[in-house]
């Protein structure tokens, strides 16, 4: 018993120390938001002043029928990346019914060959079409590696990414992306026309 | 602030559980359990939100993605100190924990019954 109480206090100033970088990472991504980096407009915060982004497809505009008719938990649909709205980017994520995943979908107008040029950061490429679309699959780099992977398909302004991360500490979860291709090609007809 | 973490202590601790050294009553455990999911629950959101910081910064258009690397990733040389990482091992960390737990319940229940089998064949005459 003695030990217990020893090691929970231990293992309690750790999840202290985790809330901490949690905090500091989001800082820095404000930070990222409200920098102007194509026009003189800002626009960072609301996301009625669309400028910027008219032509960024916006993922939280995917009906609940579609996710829920995918296995994906509507109750979990979040907008944005940790509350920060990062300008060029429309982003929504969800996870599945059984909460083994997350599944994110991230707009923006960076090309399918903008991403290709990131090899340092991201490894197994591989062309794919889905529906109709262009599409390239990746894994990042690093200890995600094993659990996360990206379908980003092409359309007329720009790419979509699908991305599956597994919880690590999921039990039984299936091979990210052979899911991210499930989750892609079933909400594909969503997306503008190419 | 200190970053990492080092698994052996729980895997200690783990070891002591396996060995029948450490028991936890069950409605205590429970609770503590219930701390263990949510602590993992956090910790696997943020590794995702990592990850797609990631995705997001590589472009080069934020200026956070050179913030966080000063912040977190060049803290030591090498990569076992990057975010991810250790957040990762967080994650590992708890799971352990989760085990530790697990273990120390079962340990308390099985005392609690051969304590009870022991009693009764005391104070009931054959």
């Amino acid at each position: 018993m003695v030990e217990m109480t020893v090691g929970g206090h231990g293992w309690k100033a750790v999840g202290i120390a985790a809330l901490g970088l949690v905090v500091a990472g989001c800082g820095g991504g404000e930070s990222g938001t409200a920098a102007p980096t194509t026009s003189g407009v800002s626009v960072a915060a609301s996301p009625t002043s669309v400028d910027a982004e008219a032509k960024v497809w916006d993922p939280c505009s995917l009906p609940d029928s579609a996710i829920s008719g995918v296995g994906l938990n509507v109750g979990s649909k979040k907008k944005d990346v940790a509350g920060v709205d990062f300008t060029g980017w429309k982003v929504c994520s969800w996870t599945d019914a059984d909460k083994k995943y997350t599944f994110a979908v991230m707009a923006s107008e960076h090309t399918l060959a903008e991403s290709r040029q990131r090899t340092s950061e991201y490894t197994g490429w591989t062309d794919l079409e889905v529906g109709t679309h262009r599409a390239l699959e990746f894994r990042p780099v690093g200890s995600a590696n094993d659990v996360a992977c990206y379908i980003s398909v092409e359309v007329p302004d720009g790419s979509v990414d699908f991305k599956v991360q597994n919880r690590v500490s999921a039990v039984g979860a299936s091979e990210p992306c052979g899911e991210a291709l499930r989750l892609s090609t079933a909400l594909v007809q969503y997306l503008p026309a190419s | 602030m200190v970053l990492g973490i080092n698994p052996n202590q729980w895997n200690q601790l783990l070891t002591q559980a396996d060995a029948g050294e450490l028991s936890l009553d069950p409605e205590v455990g429970r609770d503590l359990d219930r701390v263990c999911d949510d602590h993992l629950d956090r910790l696997e959101e943020v590794y995702e939100l990592v990850d797609r910081v990631k995705r997001i910064d590589g472009f080069g258009s934020f200026n956070s993605s050179q913030a966080l690397a000063n912040k977190f990733s060049q803290t030591a040389s090498g990569g076992d100190r990057a975010l991810d990482t250790v957040i990762r091992q967080h994650i590992d960390a708890v799971q352990t924990a989760k085990e530790v737990v697990a273990k120390a319940i079962a340990n308390f229940v099985a005392q609690d019954g051969a304590l009870a089998t022991d009693l009764s064949a005391t104070g009931e005459p054959a």
